[in-house]
């Protein structure tokens, strides 16, 4: 996969409308467009804008894929939208219990189209294509190296998960799933890190090219995983703050 | 920890039927029983099925039928009971080790068990002695030999005294010296019921009196070792 920009905006825009199916195509029209003209985001149309948007792309992932995190996003909405009206109900603010509601409703509806979005992105694209469209928005190289990297390692990391809290309740672990994982998360990332990288050992071994460096002899001591966690944790810090 | 009773039989499965999809079911009808304290050797060929059935009885997978241990229905609201008669050896070691260190990871179950740190490091050091562990108490798990993580898991079941082992290719990584010590270890074990999966005709029938052969998901024998077929 070429992370080199692409040529012409035109062939590839035409390639991508050829590339996606029928229902995608009519989920596009049917709602991304409308969602487009409500546009600007800054004022109430703009909470619908996002929704439609990111229902173009649930639709076009399927329906039973989206009710999957229906539940789960439906608590996002209510938390969202509920803490700036108790507050309102409490005296905490100035402002009316229904000025609260209507704002909680909107930044609720504005998460909720953003997690959609990125749910349904992800069923619709292709990871080359996820990452060539990022590289086309000239998203910094070194946070593509991460995603590139994360990408490559997830489904490594998500099995290491279920094992390790597998292997812990057969050893009369009781606390919650999020405790043991929280718990083995330096032994996690030791043993996701060693084994995503004699992965990538066998692949350039057996002929595999690229310019990802291997970081094999370093040695991570005790408090290379924390600093590593609170990288991580800077990095996101500042996308929650921008919902 | 271990159950006295000796009416119900330690392991028993009653027409399990077990598939990850529709498509491919994994193990189908499987009926036996182990006797307490009886040692069993479960062979077949790569993919007949020995590892799914190994999860299957301790509640790591949930098919159709019954499983019971030590009488216990293996379902989800006793687990907890089933955990503690049974110990699991996986197959690949290094998925069974989640601590930072050794000790710590030996240790893991006893504190669950019994929540006093203390007695769980003595008794984690004297499972680590029996399994002839030499190294490093404090060295991280991954970065063991897959022999020694062999014996270190090993180590980590036999701290909690169960009554009932499911060993998953014990002998897979584990020199002649390490079979050696495993094969004596285990003999001693004799009010211990044993499910052994191994491909080792020679290990097996120096620990195991009984066996079991699974072939495509099908038990296809189940009685005296000598007469076990080959896989």
């Amino acid at each position: 996969m070429s992370l080199e920009r692409s040529s012409s905006v035109r062939s590839v825009t035409r390639q991508w409308w050829c590339d996606r199916d029928a229902r995608y195509k009519v989920s596009f029209l049917l709602f991304a467009v409308p969602g487009v003209v409500l546009y600007p985001p800054d004022q109430v149309g703009g909470g619908l804008y996002y929704v439609l948007i990111s229902a173009a792309l649930a639709f076009s992932a399927g329906m039973k894929f989206s009710l999957r995190y229906f539940f789960p996003l439906s608590l996002v909405l209510i938390i969202f939208a509920g803490i700036p009206a108790l507050t309102a109900v409490a005296g905490l603010t100035d402002r009316s219990v229904s000025h609260e509601l209507v704002f909680g409703g909107m930044v609720a509806l504005k998460t909720l189209s953003i997690v959609l979005f990125i749910l349904g992105l992800g069923n619709t694209l292709t990871a080359s294509e996820t990452f060539a469209v990022l590289r086309w928005f000239r998203l910094p190289a070194g946070i593509i190296f991460l995603l590139l990297v994360g990408y490559r390692y997830f489904q490594l990391f998500t099995s290491e998960v279920r094992n390790i809290l597998e292997a812990r309740q057969l050893r009369l672990y009781e606390r919650s799933a999020l405790t043991g994982i929280v718990g083995a998360l330096r032994v996690l990332l030791h043993r996701a890190f060693d084994h995503a990288e004699d992965v990538y050992m066998a692949m350039r071994l057996r002929g595999g090219e690229s310019s990802i460096p291997l970081l094999k002899p370093l040695h991570a001591s005790g408090s290379d995983p924390a600093a590593f966690s609170l990288l991580l944790v800077l990095i996101i810090l500042p996308f929650l703050g921008m919902l | 920890m271990k159950n006295e009773s000796e009416s119900a039989p330690a392991i028993e499965c009653r027409n399990y039927t077990f598939a990850y999809n529709q498509e491919s079911p994994v193990l189908h009808n499987v009926s036996f029983g182990i006797q307490p304290g009886e040692h069993t050797a479960l062979f077949g060929l790569n993919g007949s099925g020995k590892s799914t059935l190994l999860r299957s009885l301790v509640g790591l997978n949930r098919g159709e039928g019954e499983i019971l241990i030590q009488g216990i229905e293996v379902i989800k609201r006793n687990l907890k009971a089933v955990r503690r008669q049974v110990g699991y050896l996986f197959q690949d070691p290094q998925v069974q080790l989640f601590s930072l260190t050794v000790i710590e990871d030996v240790a893991f179950g006893p504190a669950n068990l019994h929540g006093d740190e203390e007695l769980a490091r003595d008794q984690a050091e004297q499972a680590l002695e029996s399994v002839g562990y030499r190294g490093d108490l404090f060295a991280p798990c991954h970065t063991l030999s897959l022999g020694e993580m062999r014996r270190v898991a090993l180590a980590g079941l036999l701290a909690l005294d169960p009554a009932i082992l499911l060993l998953d290719e014990p002998d897979s990584f584990l020199d002649k010296r390490g079979t050696g010590m495993l094969t004596r270890l285990l003999q001693d074990l004799d009010d211990v019921t044993l499910l052994l999966v191994t491909h080792n005709r020679e290990f097996a029938t120096s620990l195991c009196e009984r066996a079991l052969l699974l072939e495509d998901g099908v038990l296809s024998y189940a009685g005296p070792i000598d007469t076990a077929p080959e896989e």
